[in-house]
């Protein structure tokens, strides 16, 4: 691991961590004792299991990361194609979650793109499903979606896996509205790092 | 029933024996050539370093899928440790850990699940198994080190502003 400064996951640094006061916000939430299950869009991370394991949530790993930025591989496979193939192959059978994680691959999908996963994600949902998305705000990200590490309630680690910078999409929240029709803005929180963190609720409409 | 042979490697790369009784147990091993197709079921540690499709069911013993390992089963045991493929559900009875080589496909349902960094994985995990209560956690690998990554504890990027809508 390389070394660590609460800053910018776009500034090519290996490992650096911020301050998720949306993770906060899930965690009251999940506290009370009820067992609720977790629908993680990123890559298997034992941590991240252990946590919500031990607020007594079943978590469920798509990995759709792996699946859309293969190492070695084309950087985007955002080919509507084989997105739903992708989709098809990797998302479970439909069975309502009570939470979503998206972490940061909203940055790395067309608005079409993004509203194809919302529509899948329909069938996951319930009224009151929470999703979490992290947007970046910055004009450049890395080329490869990030690993985020749940450290504790508050704080996530992330992992930049590529050096490489590509241009940010830089999504505004009626973009993404737009895109995750079904699903409303519960809260966002600007962080100075560079991420916009988004709680949407699916509405059921 | 199996039998080892000279050319394998050491029993060194099998499981690490932290849960086992003073007594080592005996370790059976299944070659790379080997393809197994239907049920295994047995009474001692068993290493899988060949293919098996069917299900494997050492439900008081630990197994491992080695590096070459191609398992297309369900998996009971009371240790599971995976450095191969899996294509199946994984049920251990005190943990099951996923090697930085391992890529699992299926479910996993165990009191301990250990994800060590570089493994693929994608499935549902239940570490809350009927009849027990609050789950024992097992912190990721050494190869995850969460705490230990410098700057961790310490106070992240303060919001630069929060907004709750509507």
């Amino acid at each position: 691991m390389g070394p660590s400064s609460p800053s910018s996951p776009a500034t090519g640094e290996e490992t650096s961590h911020h301050q998720s006061l949306a993770l906060g916000l899930l965690v009251r939430r999940l506290s009370d004792g009820r067992r609720r299950r977790v629908l993680d869009l990123g890559p298997a991370i034992g941590a991240n299991v252990a946590f919500f394991a031990s607020l007594s949530c079943r978590v469920h790993i798509a990995d759709l990361h792996q699946s859309l930025f293969p190492p070695g591989g084309p950087r985007v496979r955002s080919e509507a194609r084989a997105l739903e193939d992708i989709l098809d192959r990797d998302l479970p059978p439909a069975e309502p979650f009570e939470l979503i994680l998206t972490w940061d691959l909203f940055n790395y999908l067309e608005p079409k793109n993004i509203a194809a996963v919302a529509q899948r994600l329909k069938a996951f949902s319930q009224v009151g499903t929470s999703l979490l998305a992290l947007i970046s705000t910055r004009k450049e990200l890395p080329d490869r979606p990030t690993r985020f590490e749940v450290h504790d309630s508050q704080h996530l680690i992330y992992d930049v896996e590529s050096p490489l910078l590509r241009p940010a999409p830089r999504y505004k929240e009626p973009e993404l509205s737009r895109a995750l029709a079904g699903f409303e803005v519960e809260s966002s929180f600007l962080l100075r790092n560079g991420i916009q963190e988004y709680l949407f609720s699916y509405s059921g409409c | 029933m199996w039998k080892k042979t000279d050319d394998e490697p050491t029993i060194s790369a099998a499981p690490r024996p932290q849960s086992r009784a003073a007594q080592p147990a005996a370790v059976a091993s299944l070659g790379p050539s080997i393809f197994i197709k239907g049920d295994l079921t047995g009474e001692e540690d068993l290493i899988i370093r060949g293919r098996v499709e069917g299900e494997v069911r050492l439900k008081d013993n630990n197994v491992t899928v080695g590096e070459s390992g191609k398992i297309k089963a369900d998996i009971y045991g009371k240790s599971i440790r995976v450095e191969g493929q899996v294509k199946g559900n994984l049920y251990g009875g005190q943990e099951v850990v996923i090697r930085a080589s391992g890529r699992v496909q299926g479910n996993i349902v165990s009191p301990r699940v250990t994800l060590e960094n570089g493994s693929k994985f994608k499935g549902a995990i239940d570490m809350e198994p009927a009849g027990e209560g609050k789950s024992s956690i097992t912190k990721p690998s050494p190869q995850i080190p969460v705490a230990a990554k410098p700057g961790a504890a310490a106070a992240g990027s303060k919001p630069a502003s929060a907004s709750s809508t509507p």
